[in-house]
């Protein structure tokens, strides 16, 4: 029907502004917080504190060496 | 080339050749293990320069040399180190090689941002290592998987907003799948004993739950993240847990229990001396004490955060101090302090080009203007 289309023709309107998200499930509560933390929050995404990469053991040569010992190549 | 020119020489000449490159190889992986990549990746371009006929030596100096310019954050060369370790194990049939070239190219791609790369190379370790039938690779591709989606999450998540959990579809799709490849990593894991691999799994899992709103199930990964540090007496990654814990409680609305970790995290950043995080830390403190709205200790913090953003010329820090300590003072009814930091604020935000700090620090100013009657 049409003020169902009206609507879907806003939602694309909308939905082609910049940073425009449709349905937030912000609570109050955190709203707060936000505006506390100036917008910048210290829980921010990015401040989660991630394991550092693990890299392979730096053993990978010392280890062939070995095996050439045993069975030369 | 180099299999080239080695062919060219002596057998005598060739001989030394071998003996001396796996010699440089093998002081440079030393130097490497004791923490010196910049000089271990001398030794290893030095062992390449001579060249080897040993494939499988070459294809470790490779892996190795990959690893030591990832380490240095020097990517593209860590990318080009992995790609001829790859091209190499292809070349030999080494399908063990060609898993580990893989998930090495992986991880580098995903550092890089190029994540649909490193989904297709840690998905290829995967397969080779079920193929193989060998589980420590196949727990450390699912992991590498798991990290790979989580940093896509992530990074699409920066670019979205503020808050967790207020994503599009795709993030949590994308979010989603890295939780249940750290699931199925630690499973793994747990099968073989392997108490590290754990707790680098439950951290990320921590964190992947936090960003998808989990957060009680956050709190629960970060717990035995927490356990885990504890019994390898890993400080950093204490300090790591302590700090998600108090984000996730600051979202379940315990606040005294998030001071308490963050707290936690004040003390070890301390002992790390890490000045960065103990200013994030002190940041944190004086958010939970305001909405517990002791705001005595909120201003303690926050002027201590100050103190090291200004120590460590960090404006951005300063002026979201100044911002704080103004509306602490607000909240106490002290306006010629609010004044000066809202001022501050003000001056910072146009300094840094912030347009909504500037526009929020202005609204502050004439707010106070009017409770103070003075007009600018």
């Amino acid at each position: 029907d049409s003020s169902s289309n009206a609507e879907d023709l806003g939602a694309a309107t909308l939905m082609n502004l910049p940073g425009y998200r449709p349905s937030t499930r912000r609570s109050t509560r955190l709203s707060t917080f936000g505006s506390v933390a100036s917008g910048s929050s210290s829980l921010y995404p990015g401040s989660c504190q991630d394991e550092p990469d693990q890299l392979e053991d730096w053993n990978r040569i010392a280890e062939l060496q070995r095996r050439n010992g045993v069975c030369p190549p | 080339n180099i299999l080239v020119s080695l062919r060219e020489h002596p057998y005598h000449i060739r001989y030394r050749m071998e003996a001396s490159c796996l010699e440089l190889a093998l002081e440079g992986e030393r130097l490497c293990k004791t923490g010196d990549c910049r000089a271990g990746v001398s030794f290893f371009e030095a062992a390449v320069q001579v060249g080897t006929e040993d494939l499988r030596t070459l294809s470790a100096i490779y892996s190795q040399l990959g690893n030591a310019y990832f380490y240095l954050h020097d990517y593209s060369k860590a990318l080009d180190y992995h790609h001829h370790d790859l091209t190499l194990a292809r070349t030999i049939g080494d399908r063990l090689g060609e898993a580990k070239a893989s998930g090495n190219l992986g991880n580098t791609f995903k550092v890089l941002g190029h994540f649909d790369e490193a989904v297709v190379c840690c998905q290829r370790h995967l397969d080779i290592s079920r193929e193989l039938c060998d589980k420590v690779g196949e727990a450390r591709a699912l992991y590498n998987l798991g990290n790979a989606y989580h940093a896509k999450g992530k990074s699409l998540a920066c670019a979205e907003t503020q808050n967790p959990g207020d994503f599009p579809e795709e993030v949590i799709v994308v979010l989603q799948k890295a939780s249940d490849y750290y699931e199925a990593n630690l499973a793994i894991v747990k099968e073989l004993g392997d108490r590290a691999a754990q707790g680098r799994a439950y951290g990320n899992l921590g964190n992947t739950h936090y960003l998808l709103r989990n957060f009680r199930k956050a709190v629960k990964s970060h717990k035995e993240r927490l356990e885990i540090a504890k019994e390898f007496g890993d400080k950093s990654a204490e300090r790591r847990a302590s700090s998600n814990l108090g984000n996730a409680y600051v979202f379940l609305g315990e606040f005294a229990l998030a001071a308490e970790y963050y707290k936690r995290t004040l003390h070890l950043a301390r002992q790390l001396k890490d000045r960065a995080v103990e200013a994030q830390a002190c940041y944190s403190l004086g958010n939970t004490y305001t909405l517990l709205q002791d705001y005595g200790k909120a201003i303690e913090y926050h002027l201590k955060h100050l103190m090291i953003a200004q120590e460590l010329a960090d404006r951005i820090g300063e002026g979201r101090a100044c911002w704080s300590l103004g509306n602490a003072y607000t909240a106490l009814g002290n306006h010629e302090q609010a004044v000066q930091f809202a001022e501050k604020h003000l001056e910072i935000s146009k300094e840094v080009g912030d347009r909504s700090g500037e526009l929020a620090a202005r609204m502050n100013l004439s707010d106070l203007q009017m409770v103070l009657g003075i007009s600018y």
